[in-house]
């Protein structure tokens, strides 16, 4: 069974809205087009200096898959996290 | 078996519901709320025009004031709110949705990289940028570490999240339809003047370079972050859609707060004589009083532009309501959370700024329009 890792950035250090809701629509896509695919879900506070040392200063949600930022600034929608697993596995 | 399966699937006939299940595919349907999305935005921006173009070319008779002391006070709140979408639903709609446009269609990182530099004209800048930006209370902070991540210093970071309640794209639109374009040109002038003076004395305040430090954060020697970045394919459907769920989520966190303070003003302007307001609320000391009361009646500010509204048509002069305008960045609300990145002598520096400036703006306008003060 193949793994992602997959961080949800947000603007502080528990999931709000904006990012509950990214990390439903990955959900949603992955039990609809990705069924066999095992998810590790993390989140991590994009203002903090480790994360804007690794990955640069963020908008928030941000969605970043196996290290590589996939998205920032909006809630991407099902057809781009589609296109971003795809990417991946 | 099989092949009875088979025959019997080929004479289904298919029902309505089948066939439009079959029909409107996720990318058909996509598709759709594309078109009808620029259906709507377009028919908004022409019902606007409209509106605007028949107040310059015919002359209509100004509207009976309502007396809603008359009412049932049950019925007041009700009658209110009615008014209130008649006169408002066509900006309010727009603004709504052409934030959500800005939004998606302005990408988020002009804001790093036009404001990290330091230099005199990023104070103008950001409070020119500001506006565009209608910034929920999660993306504040990042935004406001990104710019100084970006090099920017904490004046400019404070100019920008001044301007940005201040005169934000909704407030300026609402005010201009609500209460008047020249009165909204004027809010948005001194606004804009107190941000940027609030942001340049606080650059030259000790706290600033204390503060500063704190955000000296490097990536890589050149600059650039660790992190590879995966580029994917927006299609104009993804852009809609993100832009339409902007709107929506800000219709829903404004809409239940502005009718409750609708509400509330309903009873002001049904039951405060208008004598008092007359008394109070003009001349110098009336301007005053504004700015005074600008800082603890923390109001959101759709509700803030009715209530001046409210307040203006029982006797409120227009200095005086460009004085209770100008007090939006200085609630006490705002306060505390500004005091965590400014401190609180930042907090009470561009608390004093925006109260003298609020003043001094209001005077003046009174002295150019013939205001008695």
């Amino acid at each position: 069974m193949k793994e992602l890792n997959v961080i949800v950035g947000g603007g502080a250090d528990y999931y709000c809205k904006n990012c509950k809701a990214t990390a439903n629509n990955f959900n949603k896509v992955v039990a609809e087009k990705f069924p066999d695919l095992k998810i590790n879900f993390s989140h991590k506070n994009i203002t903090t200096p480790e994360f804007i040392k690794e990955f640069g200063t963020l908008l928030p949600p941000c969605l970043i898959i196996e290290g590589t930022i996939v998205h920032d600034g909006s809630i991407p929608t099902e057809s781009m996290i589609e296109q971003a697993i795809k990417h991946f596995i | 078996m099989s092949e009875e399966t088979v025959v019997l699937e080929t004479h289904h006939k298919s029902t309505l519901k089948e066939r439009m299940l079959q029909y409107f595919t996720t990318e058909r349907k996509r598709k759709i709320y594309t078109v009808v999305y620029f259906v709507i935005l377009g028919l908004l921006v022409a019902y606007f025009i409209y509106t605007k173009l028949k107040l310059l070319l015919f002359t209509t008779p100004p509207e009976e004031p309502i007396n809603y002391a008359a009412y049932e006070w049950y019925i007041v709140p009700y009658v209110y709110i009615i008014d209130y979408i008649k006169h408002a639903w066509n900006s309010l709609l727009f603004a709504f949705m052409l934030s959500g446009v800005i939004y998606e269609f302005v990408p988020g990182n002009i804001i790093k990289k036009w404001l990290g530099g330091g230099k005199w004209y990023h104070y103008l800048l950001a409070a020119a940028l500001a506006p565009i930006f209608v910034t929920c209370s999660c993306s504040v902070i990042p935004v406001y570490v990104g710019i100084l991540a970006a090099g920017a210093s904490l004046g400019v970071a404070m100019t920008f999240f001044l301007m940005a309640p201040a005169a934000n794209f909704i407030t300026i639109l609402l005010t201009g339809e609500y209460i008047g374009w020249e009165l909204g040109l004027w809010r948005l002038v001194f606004s804009f003047i107190a941000a940027v003076i609030s942001g340049v004395i606080f650059d030259r305040m000790k706290i600033s370079k204390e503060l500063r430090k704190q955000f000296d954060v490097t990536t890589n020697p050149d600059g650039t972050p660790k992190a590879k970045r995966l580029v994917l394919k927006k299609s104009i459907h993804d852009r809609v859609e993100t832009a339409y769920k902007f709107s929506f989520d800000i219709f829903k966190n404004i809409i239940p707060r502005l009718l409750i303070g609708l509400a509330v003003v309903s009873f002001l302007i049904a039951y405060i004589p208008s004598s008092w307001v007359s008394a109070y609320f003009t001349g110098f000391w009336g301007i005053v009083i504004a700015a005074l009361l600008g800082g603890p009646l923390y109001t959101p500010t759709l509700v803030e532009i009715v209530m001046t509204k409210s307040l203006m048509s029982l006797g409120m002069d227009n200095p005086t309501a460009l004085s209770f305008m100008m007090g939006q960045p200085y609630d006490f609300v705002s306060m505390v959370p500004n005091s965590k990145y400014f401190k609180w002598r930042g907090v009470l520096m561009y608390s004093l700024v925006f109260f003298f400036i609020s003043i001094g703006s209001a005077v003046l306008y009174a002295l150019i329009n013939g205001y008695a003060l």
